[in-house]
């Protein structure tokens, strides 16, 4: 997949992405592009492959071949710099329990900033916790937090600075309808001032409110790759990818 | 200039509250202090001849800066390459510069302990009136931990630089074994941190006896281990900025391939499994205890090497020193309940309907059966040698291996994670007890 030097720059470029484990392929030639200013849904059955490419994207797997980059950085390559450009929300996000989440969402604005060593900016914090709507628990330890508590705070981590790219593993798991449909927006309004969200879910009827485009990924391949219109087709492929009987490896 | 992940773990401490139980540790130094003393500076004893004071003070000074040096070179990889901040940091940009300042903080205040408990376990020395020898050699313990403390990031940050090189990787391959290639560079670099801060310890003990027999220039040497600990911490801040984050997929990489060889039925196999094929608890437990603190049962028969050559001897106090060094070794080993027990929910056992009775039996019996790596090969050595005379050290090691299990099973059983905490300190008194007066007993 090569771009001319007239067509704008991808946000996030995967191609020809592969990880194995021994005899188990658990990704296999996944490539992709993500445009800035696109929110595009990663769909699959447990097991395909979405949380390894997610890791791969990060560069916390190193990929057996193929590439990613984010904003032009080769993740496998530098994965530090690849990482200034990204908010990331992982499958089972780490926080520092005995923090609460006004203080974690600070320090995560701290590390995300140009200056870590400077107080952060308060209004990027105070919006963060808005969206996380943690109300007066903000004030609470995390360690006594619910798992979608937790997973408020660790989004409203990955969103304090504004990153040009957000991946979000399973990241509306756990949350409460209304707070689902905050972070929805304000991805939404991320992604009109041009960043670019990969976002991963179980719950299509969420893409179809926001995604521009839905990739399904099967048994570690991208089995499709159309525009969210077309997601009663995708529905359709995973109603079947799950009568089919399990292959074995 | 404020570092942020310094204020973090400030924060972190200050929500814990943790208490003073830096103090566990001290106290039982202190208490074991007068019952190890016949093992550790058995040459006070005599007349203070000081050709023996000197010999003394070097060999002990260096045996205890060794201890803390490698008890240093494990904490610092643990705290660094799979510390506590790995996990979340691995979803943010890092300064690593920053962040490594702010980890050997930690580190520092954490396992300042050790040459504390050094400084007073020679106490003795002072109290007997060798003053300088007493400064010597604490000297020595607080250079070994400065020195493994700088030196040992450093090493760590080096070992991922070196398992992603495709220059070293035939070397790694060469020394792996069966290990995965990734892993082998991680697997050395403790041996490095201990080789390294050893030689220096080594000619920081021989300038004190120097010193102390007279050649003032010997207590130069004592600036060798903290200068090459300065000279550590100075080449990890780079390191650090290339090695840190790659580390999280070098981790990952060696966990995924030690998971993927769990795949084929071989390695399903489990350490005396055999033992527990109708005991659910202590199979659970046998199962536990390899598939995630594989280094405890293989680690015993390291220990148990160790012990070999105390035992390997035909002198009187060979069984009194098998007691002492595998005692030693036993002691840790059975620890190992307060481990299993640490990823343990407090409502595992309720929900499973297991009497929590039965489970602490089943990590005891784990504690008995892994310490066996640690006994068996220093009794196998000493019965070689002295033939009968091995039964004595074989029954009292494989009692305290029984009561210490059992009292760290209980340990877990009651605190959780915590119970280590109530486990060391009795560990260390009881063995210092058990060490003191079985050499006391055999002394002719």
């Amino acid at each position: 997949m090569s771009s001319s030097p007239l067509a704008p720059r991808a946000s996030l470029e995967v191609e020809g992405l592969r990880k194995e484990y021994g005899r188990v392929v658990a990704v296999d030639q996944v490539s992709f592009r993500l445009m800035p200013g696109e929110l595009v849904g990663l769909v699959g059955p447990n097991g395909a492959g979405k949380s390894t490419t997610f890791k791969m994207l990060s560069g916390q797997l190193l990929p057996s071949a193929g590439s990613a980059r984010v904003l032009g950085v080769d993740v496998a390559r530098d994965p530090a710099g690849a990482r200034r450009h990204l908010g990331l929300v992982p499958e089972n996000p780490a926080l520092y329990e005995y923090l609460t989440a006004r203080e974690m969402i600070t320090f995560a604005a701290r590390i995300r900033s140009e200056d870590p060593t400077a107080e952060p900016d308060a209004e990027r914090v105070e919006a963060a916790l808005a969206v996380a709507g943690l109300g007066a628990d903000a004030d609470r330890l995390i360690h006594e937090y619910s798992q979608g508590m937790h997973r408020k705070t660790a989004l409203a981590c990955a969103l304090v600075a504004e990153p040009p790219v957000l991946l979000l593993d399973e990241a509306l798991n756990g949350l409460d309808p209304a707070s689902a449909e905050r972070v929805l927006d304000v991805l939404h309004a991320r992604c009109a001032a041009g960043a670019t969200v990969l976002l991963s879910t179980h719950v299509l009827d969420t893409l179809a409110r926001v995604a521009d485009r839905v990739i399904l990924i099967q048994r570690g391949r991208v089995s499709a790759d159309l525009p969210a219109s077309e997601l009663e087709h995708v529905r359709h492929m995973l109603r079947e990818d799950e009568a089919a009987p399990v292959p074995r490896t | 200039m404020r570092n942020p992940y310094l204020d973090v773990h400030r924060r972190i401490r200050a929500h814990q509250r943790p208490g003073p139980t830096w103090l566990l540790p001290l106290a039982a130094a202190a208490l074991a202090t007068p019952l190890a003393q016949p093992v550790l500076l058995s040459f006070l004893d005599g007349p203070p001849i000081p050709e023996v004071v000197a010999a003394g003070t070097d060999a002990i000074a260096f045996r205890m800066g060794a201890l803390v040096a490698s008890a240093m070179a494990l904490h610092t990889y643990s705290d660094l390459v799979r510390g506590p901040d790995r996990a979340v940091l691995d979803a943010h940009p890092v300064q690593p510069r920053l962040l490594l300042v702010a980890i050997a903080v930690r580190t520092a205040r954490q396992r300042l302990y050790l040459p504390l408990m050094g400084a007073i376990l020679m106490l003795p020395l002072a109290l007997h009136g060798q003053l300088a020898a007493y400064a010597g050699a604490v000297a020595v313990i607080v250079g070994a931990w400065l020195c493994s403390l700088g030196i040992g990031f450093t090493v760590h940050l080096a070992a991922v630089q070196a398992a992603f090189s495709p220059v070293l990787a035939a070397v790694l391959d060469l020394l792996r074994g069966d290990n995965p290639r990734m892993q082998a560079a991680l697997i050395y670099a403790p041996g490095v941190v201990l080789a390294v801060a050893g030689l220096s310890v080594g000619m920081a003990s021989a300038g004190v006896r120097a010193g102390l027999l007279g050649w003032p220039v010997g207590w130069a040497f004592l600036a060798l281990p903290p200068a090459l600990g300065l000279v550590g911490a100075l080449l990890a801040g780079p390191l650090a900025q290339r090695s840190y984050v790659r580390a999280s997929a070098l981790l990952a990489e060696v966990d995924a391939a030690w998971a993927g060889r769990e795949e084929g039925d071989e390695d399903r196999r489990v350490y005396l499994e055999w033992l527990g094929t109708r005991r659910p608890e202590l199979l659970r437990a046998l199962r536990q205890g390899w598939r995630r603190l594989r280094t405890w049962p293989m680690g015993a028969w390291g220990l148990g090497l160790v012990g070999a050559f105390a035992g390997w001897s035909e002198d009187a106090h060979a069984p009194a020193a098998v007691v002492a060094v595998a005692g030693a070794a036993v002691a840790l080993i059975a620890a190992v309940p307060t481990r299993l027990a640490e990823g343990d929910p407090p409502w595992l056992d309720e929900a499973l309907g297991v009497d929590p009775g039965r489970v602490a039996l089943a990590r005891t019996a784990v504690a008995a059966l892994y310490a066996q790596g640690a006994i068996l090969p220093a009794i196998a050595a000493l019965l070689v040698r002295q033939g009968g005379r091995a039964l004595a050290p074989l029954l009292v090691l494989e009692l305290s291996a029984l009561v210490a299990g059992a009292f760290a099973a209980q340990a877990a059983r009651r605190f959780r994670s915590q119970g280590v905490l109530a486990y060391a300190p009795v560990a260390v008194l009881a063995w210092a007890a058990v060490a003191g007066l079985t050499w006391t007993g055999v002394r002719p």
